[in-house]
């Protein structure tokens, strides 16, 4: 019979065969950091990275670093809740005790309780999201809802995680800005900016402002800054050339009177992003041509030099001690954080998740 | 079946040989025709028309090479090649979910150091400079030969980490016609048909699949609150594939020869667990014509080939028009081989290729022209050794990639009557020339450099029978190597932040390989069984800062180790068929930190045939995964649990 010994062989092999592959996978491996943070130790010292991941791939993350102890952990999300973010980690919004992170391809804004990052709800019926502005318990998500049409601002009751009523805006706003019970929504393949009563959730007036706004910041003065980066338009069909292309520029108004006495700043050249603002309202930081620039809140010319020669895929700022954080990395492995002093030097780095581009501190 | 016993024409009155050819003639019925013809017996015996292309054996002494024949590719017939290698053989395939996108790992290179080859000329996408797996059906191929290590020599541009080479199906002699229809889980229904005609003057071969799922499986979803159990959405496809071969005998010594294969694949794209569906669809088309002429002479023979190969690509998704890509190749070969002596070969040819691009990406038609010409030489000093040296050198646009050598030996060791101890091994210089895509995306890089790889390897390969006259033969293979990739291509953001390919890196792999094969008959009783390992081992080891890859840990989407166990059992009209493939675990990102855990996969299948006069009929049943595991083979794809498909097959002769 020696059929049937032959029969059996093959099934010992696979056995053999599964015992090597399945006895020797890596070591469950986190950051080489040098140590956990401990939650209980989360007061106000913690920076969020947040990391896009990788696009179609719901692998993006929130990394948590906390500066007295310069300890730093990739994933607390994954290590807590046994599941990653999303698709697309846009940005994270800190509000109370909770954190809000928008997951731009998840099509959803994922509610974590801070510090502990352990899941508290979920935002759905969102559309391509990309911010979070928080009043009270009302938050303002802009989407984008699709390419080539009107986006729009759903607003959240943040104690039951619903969607309340959303409100049209201009194409693909961006990092919205709340002041005196206004929200300022940049339309950043528009000229606008869309202004809408928090109270009322009406749209107040919309704006125009120049090619391409992306992102505000509110100065020391009471002054709000519109970075513009300018819009390239191409054929839609073959062979795809550049129809037109305008140039960035940064604009300064007065939220009292938005459309007099604007100061407008031009680049030479399209593509400034990024505005960020110095804890104490002095200084703005941006994003332009490969480098980051800082520019007194009080000048009247854009700076010439600038302060990092990096490619930095994002910045951010400390509100509290105005340490500048840049992210790096390329989108196929971890990236990395810059840590860079005021006056742009830098200072350390640790590792964080794939595609690092936008902070939030606590 | 391994390439020693291939070609070599002093070794066809062996035993060993004869053995195999009798087990060759053993096949399951409803495996094969009704009446047999592998492509070297068919060759042998009936000197009528040539169908079948050379196999790739013939120069490429010391390498190794899997082979799917037409008894493992039986229980795949409505798949695709990708899911017949997956699952027969330890090979990487890395796919985004049933159905879709399917690029093969050779030896830790990616599936652009891959070439795919039909009728000697390349399929790869001239754009991507790889092939989709899942949209090369199984129906319209014979027999898949899997050449392992660098041979650029032999095939072109992109033979790196190996190459794919798809053999077409004879026809037998005779008239013969044959169906198939399937119906399986998640709305899988299949049709296909063939039909043959062939005397000692014409053979011509008609062939036609399509097939269709719905691919609504079940999956596990992590979310808020614990594990959510949902369909799958945006997953449904529909492919098609028609083959049509004639080969005319026009004299003793003149034959030619006509091909064409036609794909289409509409397929849904499989939205990553937990992202957006955005309704992405892509349309894939691909005709391929051929006309060959081959004259024989007394001393050797004159081919001539020049092939049209066009290639459709249409993606959009609800953010995006549709985005066109059409390529077209259009590539002649010329060669004549010189049998100075029945133990010494030389082969000399040159190829041409014009590359004409209208995708929407370049902005403008792009027209290439690449030449080539190459060397094969078979030297057999004993008949105990073997030899091959082969070379090519091509030229491209503004670059001239490296002369590509390759020198091989088979050395028989040990000889008795019932066994065979050879060693063999093979050092190779390969290239890749850059990608359309890389050359000419508005952020591409004209200058790239040509991708060279270096490579060697040596191994043993045993061969025996055992017991009564053949009743077992065994054969056993193993093989270590290493590889080196340099100016490995890399896509990086430059200087204005846009992604352009640069020539970044060195990349080195090495391994082992071993396969076994067992074959056993009694009566009628047949048994085969095959078990393969790799473990291989792939990392980048040197690079530039720009590239932010780590070097010195394994890549991505590369297992450690890969293995399959095979067994096909046949007895009077029933036949058992089970393969189980086993993963390691893979790491999903450059950075080796998060990895998707090991899995092992189950198929098996069980069928009967019956004989009716000139009517063969056979019912099969297949069970996919049949342990039930929910496992990823890309991060966050989704892959069906437990399925099966009822196949019923009808052929009259």
């Amino acid at each position: 019979m020696k059929t049937f010994s032959l029969l059996r062989t093959a099934p010992v092999f696979g056995l053999a065969l599964s015992g090597l592959l399945f006895s020797c996978e890596p070591k469950k491996k986190e950051d080489p950091q040098p140590q956990q943070p401990e939650p209980q130790a989360i007061r106000h010292d913690s920076v969020y990275v947040v990391n896009e991941g990788q696009f179609g791939t719901p692998n993006g993350s929130v990394s948590l670093y906390i500066k007295s102890t310069k300890a730093s952990e990739k994933d607390p999300f994954l290590r807590v809740n046994s599941r990653t973010l999303g698709d697309v980690v846009q940005s994270m919004s800190v509000v109370g005790n909770k954190g809000y992170v928008v997951v731009n391809n998840g099509n959803k804004v994922e509610v974590v309780n801070l510090p502990d990052f352990r899941s508290a709800g979920v935002v759905t019926g969102l559309a391509l999201p990309r911010y979070l502005a928080a009043d009270n318990n009302k938050g303002f998500v802009t989407e984008w809802v699709a390419y080539g049409q009107t986006g729009r601002v759903s607003i959240v009751d943040l104690r039951t995680n619903a969607v309340t009523t959303t409100v049209p805006v201009g194409k693909l706003p961006e990092q919205p800005l709340l002041l005196n019970g206004k929200l300022y929504v940049p339309n950043s393949d528009e000229n606008t900016l869309t202004v809408i009563n928090t109270t009322s959730n009406q749209v107040e007036t919309t704006l125009s402002i120049a090619d391409g706004p992306n992102s505000l910041a509110k100065d020391a003065a009471g002054n709000i800054w519109v970075l513009c980066s300018g819009l390239t338009r191409y054929n839609p069909v073959p062979p795809y050339n550049v129809l037109s292309s305008t140039p960035g520029k940064l604009v300064r108004l007065n939220p009292a009177a938005p459309t007099t006495g604007r100061l407008e700043l031009p680049f030479a050249s399209g593509g400034a992003t990024n505005l960020q603002v110095s804890p104490d309202g002095q200084q703005l930081y941006y994003r332009y041509e490969g480098a980051v620039y800082r520019m007194s809140a009080a000048a009247t010319a854009l700076p010439t030099t600038a302060l990092i020669r990096r490619r930095l895929n994002g910045i951010g700022v400390d509100p509290t001690d105005g340490t500048l954080y840049g992210g790096v990395g390329n989108y196929t492995t971890d990236g990395r954080t810059v840590r860079y002093n005021t006056s742009g030097a830098p200072v350390d780095s640790f590792s964080v998740g794939i595609g690092p581009s936008g902070f939030s501190f606590r | 079946m391994y390439a020693f016993f291939s070609l070599a024409r002093p070794l066809r009155q062996r035993g060993l040989l004869l053995t195999w050819l009798s087990l060759s003639l053993q096949l399951p019925a409803w495996a094969q025709a009704p009446r047999p013809a592998p492509a070297d017996t068919a060759r042998h015996l009936l000197p009528g028309v040539q169908v079948q292309a050379l196999r790739p054996a013939r120069y490429a002494a010391g390498s190794r090479f899997t082979t799917l024949d037409s008894v493992a590719l039986a229980p795949y017939q409505a798949g695709t090649v990708a899911d017949a290698l997956s699952a027969r053989s330890p090979l990487y395939v890395k796919t985004y979910g049933p159905g879709q996108l399917a690029s093969i790992s050779i030896r830790g290179t990616s599936a652009r150091h891959t070439a795919v080859l039909w009728h000697g000329f390349s399929l790869n996408f001239p754009t991507l400079g790889e092939a989709d797996f899942a949209l090369l059906p199984v129906a319209s191929v014979g027999r898949i030969d899997v050449q392992h290590g660098p041979a650029a020599a032999l095939y072109g541009t992109g033979a790196m980490g190996g190459a794919v080479v798809l053999g077409a199906q004879a026809a037998p002699v005779g008239t013969q016609v044959s169906g198939m229809v399937e119906a399986g889980s998640f709305g899988h229904r299949a049709l296909s048909f063939q039909g043959s005609q062939r005397d000692s003057s014409v053979s011509i071969r008609t062939g036609f699949m399509h097939r269709t799922a719905q691919n609504d499986f079940r999956y596990a979803a992590p979310e808020l609150g614990g594990t959510v159990w949902r369909r799958q959405e945006n997953a449904a496809l529909n492919q098609s594939s028609f083959t049509q071969d004639l080969s005319l005998r026009l004299s003793a010594h003149d034959e030619l020869l006509g091909a064409l294969w036609i794909t289409s694949a509409d397929r849904q794209i499989q939205p990553a667990i937990g992202s957006a569906n955005r309704a992405a669809r892509e349309v894939d088309q691909s005709a391929r014509a051929l006309l060959g002429y081959r004259h024989q002479h007394r001393r050797g023979e004159t081919a001539v080939r020049a092939a049209w190969f066009g290639d459709l690509i249409d993606y959009g998704d609800n953010s995006m028009r549709t985005s066109h890509s059409r390529t077209q190749n259009r590539q002649a070969q010329a060669e004549h081989t010189f049998q100075a002596a029945p133990n010494l070969g030389l082969r000399l040819g040159a190829e041409v290729q014009q590359l004409v691009a209208d995708v929407d990406g370049y902005r403008r038609r792009i027209e290439e022209w690449r030449f080539a010409g190459f060397g094969l030489l078979r030297y057999d000093p004993t008949p105990r050794l073997r030899l091959t040296l082969n070379a090519r050198q091509a030229a491209l646009p503004h670059r001239r990639p490296p002369l590509a050598p390759t020198l091989g030996a088979e050395w028989e060791l040990w000889r008795t009557a019932a066994q065979q101890l050879w060693l063999k091994g093979n050092v190779a210089r390969s290239y890749r020339a850059p990608t359309l895509n890389e050359r000419y995306w508005p952020t591409g890089n004209p200058n790239l450099l040509p991708e060279t790889g270096f490579g060697y390897e040596g191994g043993l390969h045993h061969e025996a029978r055992w017991g009564r006259i053949g009743a077992i033969g065994t054969e056993v293979d193993v093989t270590a190597y290493r590889l080196l990739v340099d100016d490995w291509v890399q896509w990086i953001p430059n200087d204005a932040g846009q992604w352009s390919p640069r020539n970044l890196r060195q990349v080195r792999t090495q391994g082992l390989e071993f396969s076994g094969q067992l074959h056993y008959a009694a009566g009628r009783y047949q048994l085969t069984g095959r078990l393969g390992y790799a473990f291989t081992q792939a990392q980048k080891v040197s690079g530039y800062a720009v590239d932010e890859d780590p070097s010195g840990v394994q890549l991505a989407y590369v297992p450690l180790h890969a293995g399959n166990v095979a067994v096909d059992q046949s007895w009077r009209g029933w036949t058992l068929t089970s393969s189980l493939a086993l993963t390691s675990y893979r790491y999903t990102d450059a950075s080796a930190t998060t990895f998707l855990p090991g899995y092992a996969l189950l198929n098996a299948s069980a069928g009967r045939t019956f004989r009716v006069q000139r009517w063969q009929l056979t019912a099969l049943v297949q069970g996919y995964n049949l342990t039930n595991t929910a496992y990823q083979n890309y991060a966050f794809r989704a892959m069906p649990l437990r399925s099966a498909a009822l196949s019923l097959r009808a052929s009259w002769y």
